[in-house]
C-alpha cells in the first residue's frame, strides 16, 4: 500500500518536472535554479498527512480503523498534489510577470529609442533646408551685391550704393522667406509623416508604460509561496526525545526573553 | 462522506487567511544560508552594495545590491561585509563606518528574509543562528534588523542549530567552520553553556590569509587578490589523501602563468587542523569522564569550511595522536546545516512562546 502511493507520487511529481540540460537553460539566461531535495518533498507529505490526519480525526477519537486506510492514503496523495501544484502555479505566475515585465521593459527602451531617432531626423531635414537656404542666398547676395557696387561706381555714384543695397536687400529677404516656406511646403508631406509617426510612437509609448507600471504592480503583489503549515506547530508528543527537547526550547526562550528585556532597557 | 465544518479548510490558496511560515537563517561571515517551511532555500553570499553615485544608480536601477549580485558590480558600489569573525561589525569592535555596516547587515538580513518569498497572510516566525559567542549588543542589532521584517525572531547558538537538525542532542561535539570563526560545541542534552562552547579565529577567512601569503612569498611575480585566492581554495582545497596538483593560472604582467600551488594548499589548509584539536582536547578533557570515550567518538564537522577535502581524515589523525583517537563524521549538507537545524527550532518551538516575543 505504502508502496503504491510512493509510486504515485513519484509519477506525480515526474509528471510535474520536465527535463533540461545545463546549455538550455544558460541560453534562456538562467545561470541559478532552485532544486527540491527530498527531504522538502518529505516535509510537504508529512504536512499533508498531518492536516489530512488532522481533518479525518477531528470529533471522532484517536483511533483510525484499518478500513479508513485507503481512503487516508488517497486523502493524502491528493492533498501532497495540491499542495504541490499551487506552489508549481504561484511560481509559474511569478516567473511570467517577471518575463512580462522585462519584455516590456525592453519595448518602452526600444520605443523611447525610435521616438528619439525620429525627433532628431526631423529637427536635422528642418536644419538642412534652412542652412541649405542661407548658404544659397549667401552666394547669391555676395555676387549680386559686388556686382551692383561694381555699377554704382562706373556710374560715379557710390554714395547711392548703401541706400539701395538696404531696400533691395530688405526686398530680397521678403521673396526668400516666401520662396523657403514654398520649399518647407514641399517637405510638409514628408514632415507630417514624420509628426504623425512621432505622435503614434508616444501614444505606443504611453500605453506600454502603463502595461508596465501594471506588471510592476502585480510583481510588488507577489502572493509568495504558500507554507506547509496553516497553524503553529510545537514540537510533537510523539517525539522520542519530547522532554529534552522541550527543555531545550524552553531554554532558547528564556534566553530570548532576558535578550528582549534588554532590549527594552536599552530602548527606555 | 460529509466534510466536517470545523476541520481545517485543504483549499486553493486564494482563499487562505492564515498559514505559519517558518524560516531558519544562517547569517555566516561570507555566506548567508536560509530554509523556509514552504520549501524555499537559498543561500547568498553575505556582502550589500550601494550605487556610488547617481550614474551607477542609474545603470543599476536600484538602491541595493545583495549577494552575488553586489560582488559582481562591486565596482560600481560602496561595497560592505557587514560581518567580521563570525559577528556585526559595529562601533563596539572599532570599525571604520559602523553606520554604514549596521544598514548593510539590515538589509542582508531583510533580503535574506524575503528572499524566502513570505505570503503577507501568513505568520512569519524566524530562528537566527547566531555566533556562539555574539555579544549582547550584536544579537541585538540582529534582532532589531530581522524584527522589521517577520512577525517573531529568536536567536540560538549556531552549532546548536547543526547539531539540534540531526537530533543529536547528547554526547556530541559540533566543528562548525565558517569563513570568519570555527564554533566547537559540545551538547549533552541541555542548552550549551559558555563553558561547552570555543570559537577560533582559525577558519576559512585565515586559510584565505595563509594563502596570499605564502603564495606571494613563494610567487612574488603573481598577481591576484585575496578573492581569487578564496576561489581557488573553494574549488581546490585539500589536506589529506591523493588528488591532482593543484595547477592555478595567475597574470604576471598582464599574460596569464600556470603555477602549481600543491604543497602551498595542502599547508595552509592544515594549519587550522592544531587549533581545532586544540579545542576539542578542552571540552572533552573537561567533560564527564564516563562519557569522554562517547565524545571523542561522535564529533560533528558542519560549515561551509567543512568542505576542504579530506579534512575529516585529518583531523582524526591529529586527534588519534594528542587524544588517542576519536571519529568525525561529516554532515550531509555543510551549506545549509546550520538554517536547516535553525527551521527546525522554530518548527518545535511552541505558540506561546512564539506569541510572548511578539
Amino acid at each position: 500500500m505504502a508502496g503504491g502511493l510512493q509510486k504515485k507520487l513519484q509519477d506525480a511529481v515526474r509528471k510535474l518536472s520536465y527535463k533540461t540540460s545545463v546549455d538550455q537553460l544558460k541560453q534562456r539566461g538562467i545561470h541559478k535554479v532552485n532544486v527540491v531535495g527530498l527531504d522538502r518533498i518529505v516535509a510537504l507529505v508529512e504536512a499533508a498527512v498531518h492536516r489530512t490526519l488532522k481533518a479525518r480525526l477531528h470529533g471522532y477519537g484517536a483511533d483510525l480503523g484499518p478500513a479508513s486506510t485507503g481512503s487516508l492514503a488517497e486523502a493524502t496523495r491528493e492533498e501532497f498534489l495540491r499542495l504541490l501544484r499551487s506552489n508549481a502555479e504561484l511560481e509559474k505566475v511569478h516567473e511570467e510577470t517577471k518575463r512580462e515585465k522585462a519584455e516590456l521593459e525592453g519595448h518602452v527602451d526600444r520605443l523611447r529609442l525610435e521616438l528619439l531617432q525620429l525627433q532628431q531626423e526631423l529637427e536635422a531635414k528642418h536644419h538642412r533646408v534652412v542652412q541649405r537656404e542661407r548658404i544659397r542666398a549667401a552666394a547669391t547676395d555676395v555676387e549680386l551685391f559686388g556686382e551692383l557696387e561694381r555699377l554704382f561706381e562706373q556710374a560715379g555714384r557710390p554714395e547711392v550704393y548703401e541706400e539701395v543695397r538696404e531696400l533691395l536687400a530688405s526686398s530680397l529677404d521678403r521673396e526668400r522667406q516666401l520662396l523657403a516656406e514654398a520649399r518647407m511646403a514641399e517637405h510638409r508631406v514628408e514632415v507630417e509623416t514624420l509628426e504623425r509617426r512621432i505622435l503614434k510612437l508616444n501614444e505606443t509609448l504611453r500605453r506600454t508604460e502603463d502595461r508596465l507600471r501594471e506588471a510592476e504592480s502585480l510583481q510588488e503583489l507577489d502572493p509568495g509561496i504558500s507554507s506547509i503549515y496553516r497553524e503553529v506547530q510545537g514540537l510533537s508528543h510523539a517525539d522520542l526525545q519530547y522532554e529534552k527537547k522541550r527543555g531545550l526550547m524552553l531554554s532558547i526562550f528564556e534566553a530570548n526573553v532576558a535578550l528582549q528585556q534588554v532590549n527594552q532597557e536599552g530602548a527606555r | 462522506m460529509s466534510e466536517d465544518p470545523k476541520a481545517p479548510k485543504g483549499g486553493d490558496d486564494a482563499d487562505k487567511d492564515h498559514g505559519v511560515l517558518y524560516i531558519g537563517v544562517d547569517l555566516g561571515t561570507s555566506r548567508t544560508a536560509i530554509s523556509a517551511s514552504n520549501g524555499v532555500r537559498c543561500s547568498m553570499a553575505s556582502v550589500v552594495g550601494y550605487p556610488k553615485d547617481v550614474v551607477s544608480q542609474k545603470l543599476l536601477k536600484r538602491d541595493v545590491l545583495v549577494g552575488e549580485e553586489a560582488q559582481e558590480k562591486r565596482m560600481s558600489l560602496r561595497f560592505y561585509r557587514p560581518l567580521q569573525h563570525g559577528v556585526l561589525k559595529t562601533s563596539e569592535n572599532g570599525v571604520e563606518d559602523a553606520e554604514g555596516n549596521r544598514k548593510a547587515a539590515f538589509d542582508l538580513l531583510q533580503h535574506a528574509i524575503t528572499s524566502a518569498k513570505p505570503r503577507s497572510d501568513e505568520l512569519v516566525y524566524a530562528v537566527i543562528g547566531a555566533p556562539a559567542q555574539a555579544s549582547i549588543h550584536n544579537k541585538k542589532a540582529i534582532i532589531e534588523a530581522a524584527r522589521q521584517c517577520v512577525d517573531s525572531v529568536m536567536l540560538c547558538s549556531e552549532p546548536f542549530a547543526v547539531a539540534y537538525g540531526l537530533d543529536w542532542l547528547e554526547d556530541v561535539l559540533v566543528i562548525d567552520i565558517g569563513a570568519g570563526t570555527t564554533d566547537l560545541c559540545r551538547m549533552h542534552g541541555t542548552m550549551p553553556e559558555d563553558s561547552d562552547q570555543v570559537t577560533l579565529k582559525y577558519a576559512g577567512d585565515f586559510i584565505d590569509q595563509a594563502l596570499f601569503d605564502a603564495i606571494k612569498e613563494k610567487h612574488p611575480q603573481a598577481q591576484f587578490t585575496i578573492n581569487m585566492i578564496k576561489e581557488m581554495k573553494e574549488k581546490h582545497s585539500f589536506v589529506h589523501g591523493r588528488y591532482d596538483p593543484v595547477l592555478v593560472q595567475f597574470p604576471v604582467d598582464g599574460k596569464p602563468i600556470e603555477f602549481d600551488v600543491t604543497d602551498i594548499m595542502v599547508e595552509s589548509c592544515r594549519r587550522i587542523i592544531p587549533p581545532i584539536v586544540e579545542g576539542l582536547h578542552k571540552l572533552i578533557a573537561s567533560f564527564d569522564p564516563e562519557f569522554q570515550h562517547k565524545l571523542r567518538n561522535r564529533v560533528l564537522l558542519a560549515g561551509g569550511g567543512s568542505q576542504i577535502r579530506g579534512l575529516d581524515r585529518a583531523i582524526e589523525e591529529e586527534m588519534k595522536e594528542r587524544l588517542g583517537g576519536g571519529r568525525i563524521l561529516r554532515i550531509e549538507e555543510p551549506i545549509y546545516g546550520g538554517a536547516n537545524g535553525a527551521l527546525k527550532i522554530a518548527h518545535d518551538m511552541p505558540a506561546d512562546f512564539w506569541e510572548k516575543l511578539k
